[in-house]
């Protein structure tokens, strides 16, 4: 797998730790409709597989797994609500903000008004799109080992506790109830404000590179959706039409049957029959197909997007970093051309000079005074520039790092999606085939 | 027959012969040593050098019948049709087997069709077959003199190089022709088909099936080098190219012909407006003329299966090239037609039955199963009414069927057009899935690839499914609505013709029942007399009345003599209305409404009849062919006679019991069914008048005898017209049914292939995909 990353950094290879012997499947699904004192609400089961001990031995008397195999066989079910998975995001994005967290299905705050957020259609769709958000936090070297993420998926009594005492903020933000600590996040903001219409100067080539190639991403995605969204209309389409011919045979056979002055029409009638029950086989299957593209592969698709966009900020937050560093740069730089220019003894401005003679201040020791002023100044400025020049690049070799997590996931994740496509539609076609050649051999 | 098989023939016959090359561009040369190969069979696979010189005679003979051929040696279709003969054959299909990636075989297996064409009803068939086995089994096999072949191993033969033929292609263009080839096989086993491949694509099956072939449709020049779409027909080797407006008039004709027979239908007309905006021409619409050409086969060889039309010297004349169709259409049969056809015998309508134009003609359909007579119910059967009903709900059905398909095709359209679009984003994100620069093609890329191939393959087949569901699906529900609405044409000229046959039969009804008061009115005048005469030996003033009477008797017997004849509109000739119209009888208008004496009743007759029966009396009446006289125009003056009397008669009208629905020309019985009144009145009041009228009665009663006499010659004629009528349409209807019965099947089975064959396409590459998914 780690072939497929090629970069420049060989620290890649060292710090992303390799998932080989380390199993974690989730699988979310049977959106269930609940109701508790404070209304109605949708409960997803979400089953987890996998062999790391810590999911079974903390919870689980021990004695039971002898082996590995055991840990597999041991599938945990817990039953979370959207808001749960939205608190268990928030938790992620707050630890490890150099980390590019996969998108969750967004609140949709329409469907809460129309009252629509019950529909099968609404609760298969996001469960799907939570499913993706758990299996990429499971592909994740970082977020898969996170305590939060095995608490979400094994314990109940332990999340309860989370749930109750931390509540996720409209902004984004994490307001937790004891200690109620969220001076950091607030700095990032400020910083994110001020530097928001800032562009990096010296940005490396592979990371114009890696925008260049996430913008076309993104794009391809995005078309790839939009114009799948079309295919499935038309099928959607197609499948009213299939149904009404279907209708429009069924008469024609009714017509037929009830004529008794036409010889042969019972042999019609046998194959009118059996034809239609072709076209309406065709009518369920490409419903399914349908179905199978609307609740599944455009929901991954449109969460491939969103991963990107998240991918996006990450690499927002990179040059962020980058800014900061060159715009203390470029103030240390200031700092010590003025010192210079006051040892040569051409700095300053001739009028200042002029008045500061003229008010009959020593212009020597003035001149030394802020000498040494710019020399303290130089100094503090330096060692800050190194910190920011540290960060910056710490923060970039982790965003790197990231990315090549990220590409690792994505092509994870597209494999699997793409493999969902074509079995889909295999299977699709498979039915038909199976149903067409029957009747073929009927006719 | 191209220079390119040409060599290639040369090649494998005169491997080490140099001086050969110097033919190489000369095909006929090639062709003729071709031929002498299969005669003599013997040499097979050894290419022997030694035969290259034989037959030089032949060779010859062969360059004369080639070079009366314009096409020649080249591509054009014209080639083949034309040189249909026997030793070119013979080539073809040696051509075959030893070029077998020859372009040129689209043109070869085309040429073999149209031969086989030319053959099919010759009595040396057999002995072909036998020639084409042998030399198969002679180049194929190397078999020596091989007589034990049948045609089936001809048959396979061509097929698989007909596949051969089309796999060598790999455009997509050519994938069609892949799937079409498939396709002939399914055609060739059904009974009925849509089906006309362009070029050599044609099924072997088919030649049995389709006599007729349309192998060309383009531009031409017609004799009066006028440019237009022509389509060229061929048929028993002869060649003839007609364009789509000859098309339609031929079908008109036929109708026309042919009234009591389904006539095969033709697409319809280009919308006129459509056709200013942007005229036909073989550029640019060539899907419409791919539609039309399929579709006018369909109708040439409905056609030709039916006995009726193909007998049909017309259509003779339509696929016969010695024929400009703008003569045939002035010439006789068609010049000949009588403008209506219910006035002449419904099965030839241009053989001309003087009987036929006493007919009336009914301006509507008006069925009064009141005055059934016994013998109705064998000529109007109920099963027809049966039909009728049937056909109306078929045809609904179908019409919502061909509407469904034809949003069905507007939909697959959307969707193959995103799935292109499809296809294509897929391709270009396989070739950009990477956040980091990467030179070296990943799985995922080839992945992604093969997912687009996949939906390409989809569109190409979906595609490939809509057109075939456009062809076998839409276009015959069209085929089959049409054929409804013409078979409707067909009902309604029964129901007229059945009309015809109410009216005469009520007439003869009404005529008897007249004839009977007559004879009664004759009894019961003797009677009166009588009792006059009883009574005038008792009193005087009796007497008188009966002296007054027989007075008036000689008046007006003289009056009658004379031949004074006047108008009905004067009010007092209404009191003799026999005499009036016994005089008038020479006078056609007049004798029209000279019926109405006989009677109320006839009166009534009259006004439901309607003019046709007027018509018809006055022609009985008369018993002179007045034939050229034209209906219209008796009718235009009945109507200008009658409304004369309308003033006069109106309020009397009420009287009788006549049928509200009275119209101008139907006032004249109303005044003459007023007399009547007054003569009935009069049988009590006015005892002279009847007297006087005895001697007419008596004249009358002869006349409506030769009339009723008339009028049953008629009947019978109706009645004979009526049941041949019947058994004719019963006769199409019964094999239109069994049509569409067949044409269902049919298509069933034709969509089902389509749909296999699309559900494999599709299948294979998707799986395809997987396995490269898999691996990623």
């Amino acid at each position: 797998m780690n072939g497929d990353i090629p970069t420049t950094n060989d620290s890649n290879t060292n710090t992303v730790p390799k998932n080989d012997n380390f199993i974690l499947d989730i699988i979310v699904s049977d959106p269930q409709r609940q109701r508790d004192e404070s209304g109605s609400f949708v409960n997803y089961q979400v089953s987890t597989k996998s062999n790391i001990p810590s999911y079974h031995e903390n919870y689980f008397d021990k004695t039971r797994f002898k082996n590995k195999q055991d840990f597999l066989n041991n599938i945990l079910v817990v039953h979370r609500r959207y808001s749960d998975f939205l608190l268990l995001h928030t938790i992620l994005v707050n630890d490890y903000p150099s980390c590019i967290a996969p998108p969750i299905p967004d609140k949709k705050v329409l469907q809460y008004i129309s009252g629509d957020r019950f529909s099968p259609s609404f609760t298969e769709k996001r469960c799907h799109s939570l499913q993706n958000f758990l299996q990429k936090l499971a592909l994740h070297p970082t977020y898969s080992r996170s305590k939060v993420l095995e608490t979400f998926l094994v314990s109940g009594s332990d999340w309860d506790i989370y749930r109750k005492s931390i509540t996720v903020t409209n902004t984004g933000g994490v307001n937790v109830g004891i200690t109620g600590n969220s001076g950091i996040k607030n700095e990032d903001v400020s910083d994110v404000l001020m530097n928001a219409f800032k562009h990096v100067r010296n940005q490396s080539e592979e990371f114009v590179e890696i925008k260049e190639k996430s913008e076309k991403l993104e794009y391809n995605i995005h078309k790839i959706d939009k114009v799948t969204h079309r295919v499935v209309k038309s099928q959607d389409s197609l499948t009213e039409d299939y149904n009404k011919l279907n209708l429009g045979l069924e008469n024609l056979k009714e017509l037929i049957s009830k004529e008794e002055h036409i010889e042969n029409s019972r042999e019609l009638l046998e194959k009118l029959k059996i034809f239609n029950n072709g076209i309406l086989k065709m009518t369920y299957s490409l419903r399914d197909l349908s179905k199978y593209y609307d609740y599944e592969y455009l929901v991954d698709l449109r969460d491939m997007e969103h991963y990107v966009d998240s991918l996006k900020q990450l690499l927002k937050l990179k040059d962020q970093k980058q800014i900061d560093y060159e715009e203390l740069n470029d103030y240390l730089t200031k700092a010590i051309n003025e010192k210079n220019n006051l040892i040569s003894g051409y700095g300053g401005n001739f009028f200042t000079n002029k008045l500061e003679e003229i008010a009959g201040i020593n212009q020597e020791a003035s001149r030394r005074e802020k000498i040494a002023k710019l020399e303290t100044k130089i100094n503090t400025l330096t060692s800050e520039v190194d910190d920011a020049k540290k960060i910056a690049d710490n923060f970039e070799q982790e965003a790197l790092l990231e990315v090549g997590v990220f590409e690792q996931i994505k092509n994870e994740t597209l494999k699997k999606s793409l493999g969902n496509l074509a079995d889909n539609q295999i299977e699709y076609y498979e039915r038909l085939y199976q149903t067409w050649s029957e009747i073929e051999n009927k006719l | 027959m191209e220079p390119s098989s040409g060599v290639s023939f040369v090649g494998l016959l005169h491997d080490n012969n140099a001086s050969d090359e110097d033919n190489n561009n000369n095909n006929m040369m090639s062709d003729s040593r071709n031929n002498k190969t299969h005669e003599e069979i013997d040499f097979g696979n050894e290419h022997n050098d030694d035969d290259g010189y034989d037959d030089e005679e032949e060779e010859e003979e062969e360059e004369e019948e080639e070079d009366n051929n314009p096409y020649s040696g080249t591509n054009h279709m014209y080639a083949s049709g034309i040189a249909a003969v026997l030793e070119e054959r013979n080539d073809s299909v040696h051509h075959r087997y030893h070029n077998n990636n020859n372009n040129n075989n689209n043109n070869n297996n085309n040429e073999d069709y149209s031969s086989s064409t030319t053959t099919a009803n010759n009595p040396s068939h057999e002995q072909l077959k036998d020639n084409y086995s042998q030399q198969l089994f002679g180049s194929n096999y190397a078999t020596i003199k091989t007589n034990s072949g049948n045609i089936e191993n001809y048959s396979n033969s061509i097929a698989s190089t007909n596949s051969n033929n089309m796999n060598n292609h790999n455009d997509k263009d050519e994938g069609y022709i892949v799937s079409y080839a498939d396709l002939k096989n399914i055609v060739s086993n059904s009974n009925d088909s849509t089906h006309n491949l362009p070029d050599g694509a044609t099924g072997i099956g088919d030649k049995y099936r389709f006599p007729i072939q349309i192998i060309e449709a383009g531009q031409y020049r017609n004799s009066l080098g006028k440019y237009a779409i022509g389509y060229t027909i061929s048929f028993n080797s002869q060649l003839v190219t007609r364009r789509y407006s000859e098309f339609d008039s031929l079908r008109q004709s036929l109708c026309k012909l042919l009234p009591t027979i389904i006539i095969p239908v033709i697409p319809s007309k280009h919308p006129l407006i459509k056709y200013f905006l942007n005229p036909l021409s073989a550029e640019n619409d060539l899907k419409t003329i791919e539609k039309r050409k399929r579709l006018l086969t369909v109708f040439l060889n409905n056609c030709y299966s039916h006995k009726e039309i193909r007998d049909c010297v017309v259509f003779a004349k339509f696929l016969n090239p010695e024929y400009t169709w703008s003569k045939v259409l002035s010439s006789p049969p068609i010049s000949i037609l009588p403008t209506n056809t219910l006035l002449a015998p419904p099965l030839a309508p241009t053989k001309p039955s003087p009987l036929h134009l006493l007919l009336p003609v009914p301006s509507h359909i008006v069925l009064d199963p009141q005055y059934l007579t016994a013998a109705d119910s064998t000529i109007d059967s109920p099963k027809f009414r049966k039909y009728e009903k049937f056909l109306h709900f078929y045809y609904e059905n179908c019409r919502t069927i061909w509407k469904i398909s034809k949003q069905e095709k507007h939909h697959y359209e959307q969707l193959t057009k995103s799935l292109a679009e499809l296809g294509a984003y897929y391709n270009a994100f396989s070739l950009e899935n990477h956040i980091f620069s990467t030179y070296k093609v990943t799985e995922l890329s080839k992945g992604i690839e093969k997912i687009g191939q996949a939906i390409d393959i989809s569109y190409v087949s979906t595609e490939l499914l809509f057109v075939n569901f456009q062809k076998y699906l839409e276009e015959p529900v069209c085929e089959m609505l049409q054929l409804i609405e013409e078979s409707e044409k067909i009902l309604k000229f029964r129901k007229l013709k059945l009309t015809q046959f109410y009216i005469i039969d009520k007439t003869i009804i009404k005529r008897n029942k007249t004839l009977k008061q007559l004879e009664n009115m004759d009894t019961d005048l003797s009677k009166i007399e009588e009792t006059l005469a009883k009574n005038a030996s008792e009193s005087r003033t009796v007497a008188k009345v009966v002296e007054n009477l027989k007075k008036q008797k000689i008046i007006s017997s003289s009056k009658t003599t004379d031949g004074i004849c006047l108008p009905k509109s004067d009010p007092t000739m209404k009191s003799h209305p026999f005499l009036a119209s016994t005089n008038s009888r020479d006078d056609m208008i007049d004798a029209n409404g000279a019926l109405g004496p006989t009677g109320s009743n006839n009166a009534i007759l009259t006004s439901e009849t309607g003019n046709g029966n007027e018509d018809d009396n006055s022609n009985t009446t008369h018993s002179s062919r007045r034939s050229s006289v034209k209906t219209v125009h008796n009718e235009n003056s009945n109507a200008i006679i009658n409304n004369n009397n309308v003033s006069i008669s109106s309020t009397d009208v009420n009287d009788k019991t006549l049928s509200p629905t009275l119209e101008a020309q139907q006032v004249s019985p109303t005044c003459d069914t007023d007399s009547n009144d007054r003569l009935n009145q009069s049988t009590n009041s006015k005892d002279t008048i009847l007297l006087k009228q005895e001697e007419e009665r008596k004249r009358e009663i002869i006349k409506l005898k030769t009339e009723l006499e008339k009028l049953r010659d008629c009947f019978e004629l109706i009645k004979k017209d009526m049941n041949e009528v019947n058994s004719s349409i019963d006769y199409e209807l019964v094999t239109l049914f069994a049509y569409f019965d067949e044409k269902w099947d049919y298509m069933m089975r034709v969509l089902t292939k389509c749909i296999l064959s699309w559900i494999k396409d599709s299948l294979d590459s998707w799986k395809n995909a997987r396995e490269l998914v898999n691996h990623i």
